[in-house]
């Protein structure tokens, strides 16, 4: 039976309740936490702004802050100077992103996958009419990134050439030399670094340097936190995703699309963001080939090839989230 | 019936103007650059008020975008401001390359073109997702230490601003015509079949302007800017 207008109406303006809305508030914070976009040692602004920020009542802003801190991603000081700070959780937050995983619903899995989907095809397929050869270039530096990430993480004995790049990401004075044509400096690490004990040391100074002694420590632990999930490096998997994410960027922006690019930050920002977080072991590839094609202006090959990346990246998810329930 | 010369001029005056407003924002980047040795992030605080100075008209965001370790405690680094209804406010985004949020700007093209050929630059249409999530120009301009390239002064415009104040003349024109830069992407057009943002393939605007943009049937330069009025 068809619902009546009036009660359809009344409900449109029925008042909202704040049932649910803590856990919307702890999720978006959360995730900004892990993307990053909230800093360690960041203030949270006060409980009375947060609520006015999200348009809900204190107590839910309260409730939501108990959550992060008992998920260890925030602590409140009190009295003079205190408040809410932002503990980041170690880079790559692989702890907090398996976390996030093993939360969410395979429903909503699909349903990310659906709308990125939707925006990176899209976005695949007009850029491949409209990208000139100075934004295929971009493409194929982002790719790039991809490749030295994939190159870089420890496969087994390829500690070298992650501890090269470790260095070559992070390197602080050596940073953009290194990605112009890191070679140079990556075979000085190696030479350094040679063997196990080495590799380790040398993953240490480059993915941790100048981290604290706890992060150290953390890094020392090694497999222990189930980094090494397919023999990706802490490092690897940080690097990765976010090669994937400049590359799927890049291609929005060559598609002249404020809107799809706004699409594509939202997706990164949100829970879309955990889709780049396991890393493919086949994402160079994928990359070189939609930057082939969009290169080509073959703009279906492009889309086509963007969905099948990205259904790729969801079916990753849906295993690991099936395992981390299972562990 | 309007002619080409009323667009062309009306377009080299705003590019025009544009650049005048960075002039007080380069001469305090390279004083700063100049007499301080060790410039800090913190130091590029200084040129602020140059830099608030130069938003309004068309520019919406401008500042100083610093090459890779001319400042003395980070790699990265930069002093840039938005107008917003609620006022300027300032940039900022990840400068750490070890963080999943880091982009690298230095390979934007508003940033490398200036770098690459010493000169002032027009950069865009493009989609600006470093800073304002807008479909954007970019003018830019090195700005030089001791002779050496330090990064850009740089401002940016809407394009739907620089539509705005354009579309009325180019409706005048009577004819399908279109402004474009020099990859020939449309910037405004007055027909929906050059539309914002597509590349104007045919006309082959990447060669005529490599063959140093002489005035050809069809294809004029709006002064000195890469900019060409196309009327195909």
């Amino acid at each position: 039976m068809r619902v009546g207008m009036g009660q359809a109406r009344s409900h449109v303006f029925a008042p909202l309740g704040d049932l649910g809305r803590a856990e919307a508030v702890t999720t978006r914070l959360t995730d900004a936490i892990s993307m990053g976009l909230l800093a360690d040692g960041e203030q949270l602004p006060s409980e009375a702004e947060l609520a006015g920020q999200f348009g809900v009542a204190t107590v839910t802003v309260r409730e939501a802050l108990v959550a992060l801190r008992q998920l260890g991603l925030v602590a409140t000081r009190r009295g003079r100077g205190g408040g809410s700070f932002v503990i980041a959780p170690e880079e790559g937050a692989p702890t907090s992103w398996r976390q996030r995983l093993r939360a969410v619903s395979l429903s909503e899995l699909r349903d990310i996958g659906d709308h990125y989907l939707a925006v990176a095809g899209a976005a695949a397929r007009l850029a491949a009419e409209r990208s000139s050869p100075e934004d295929v270039e971009r493409l194929r530096l982002a790719t790039e990134d991809l490749r030295r990430a994939s190159d870089g993480q420890a496969r087994g004995a390829d500690g070298e050439a992650s501890v090269a790049e470790g260095l070559a990401a992070r390197g602080g004075g050596e940073g953009l030399a290194a990605r112009g044509g890191g070679e140079g400096l990556g075979s000085v690490a190696g030479g350094e670094a040679g063997g196990e004990g080495g590799a380790r040391r040398g993953l240490e100074r480059g993915v941790f340097g100048g981290g604290g002694g706890a992060t150290r420590e953390r890094a020392a632990d090694g497999e222990a936190g189930g980094v090494a999930e397919r023999g990706w490096s802490r490092w690897g998997e940080q690097a990765a995703a976010r090669a994937e994410r400049q590359f799927h960027l890049e291609v929005a922006a060559a598609a002249q699309s404020a809107r799809l690019t706004h699409e594509e930050v939202q997706l990164q920002g949100e829970r879309g963001g955990l889709l780049w977080l396991p890393p493919s072991p086949n994402a160079y590839a994928e990359h070189r080939a939609i930057t082939e094609a969009i290169a080509l202006q073959d703009g279906e090959l492009a889309r086509k090839l963007t969905e099948e990346h990205i259904l790729e990246a969801v079916d990753r998810l849906v295993d690991m989230h099936l395992a981390l329930l299972e562990s | 019936m309007g002619t080409g010369d009323e667009v062309v001029e009306h377009v080299a005056a705003i590019v025009e103007d544009v650049f005048d407003r960075l002039k007080p924002v380069l001469v305090a980047v390279e004083a700063l650059l100049d007499v301080v040795d060790e410039v800090r992030a913190r130091d590029l605080d200084g040129i602020r008020p140059q830099v608030l100075d130069a938003l309004g008209g068309l520019v919406i965001g401008a500042g100083y975008v610093a090459a890779p370790h001319v400042l003395a405690d980070q790699e990265y680094g930069f002093e840039w401001w938005t107008a917003k209804a609620t006022g300027p406010e300032q940039l900022f985004i990840s400068l750490e390359p070890g963080s999943a949020n880091f982009l690298d700007y230095t390979r934007q093209s508003w940033f490398t073109v200036s770098r690459d050929t010493g000169r002032r630059h027009v950069n865009g249409p493009y989609v600006d997702y470093l800073c304002t999530d807008e479909y954007t120009l970019t003018f830019t301009v090195p700005a030089r230490r001791n002779g050496a390239f330090a990064g850009v002064v740089g401002a940016d415009v809407y394009v739907r601003e620089f539509e705005h104040v354009l579309q009325p003349k180019l409706r005048r024109l009577g004819s399908r015509a279109a402004l474009v830069n020099a990859q020939g992407r449309v910037i405004v057009s007055n027909s929906a079949r050059l539309a914002t943002g597509s590349l104007m393939r045919d006309a082959d605007v990447p060669a005529w302007w490599n063959a140093g943009a002489q005035t050809r049937a069809g294809v004029r330069r709006c002064g000195d800017a890469p900019i060409a009025l196309v009327i195909p």
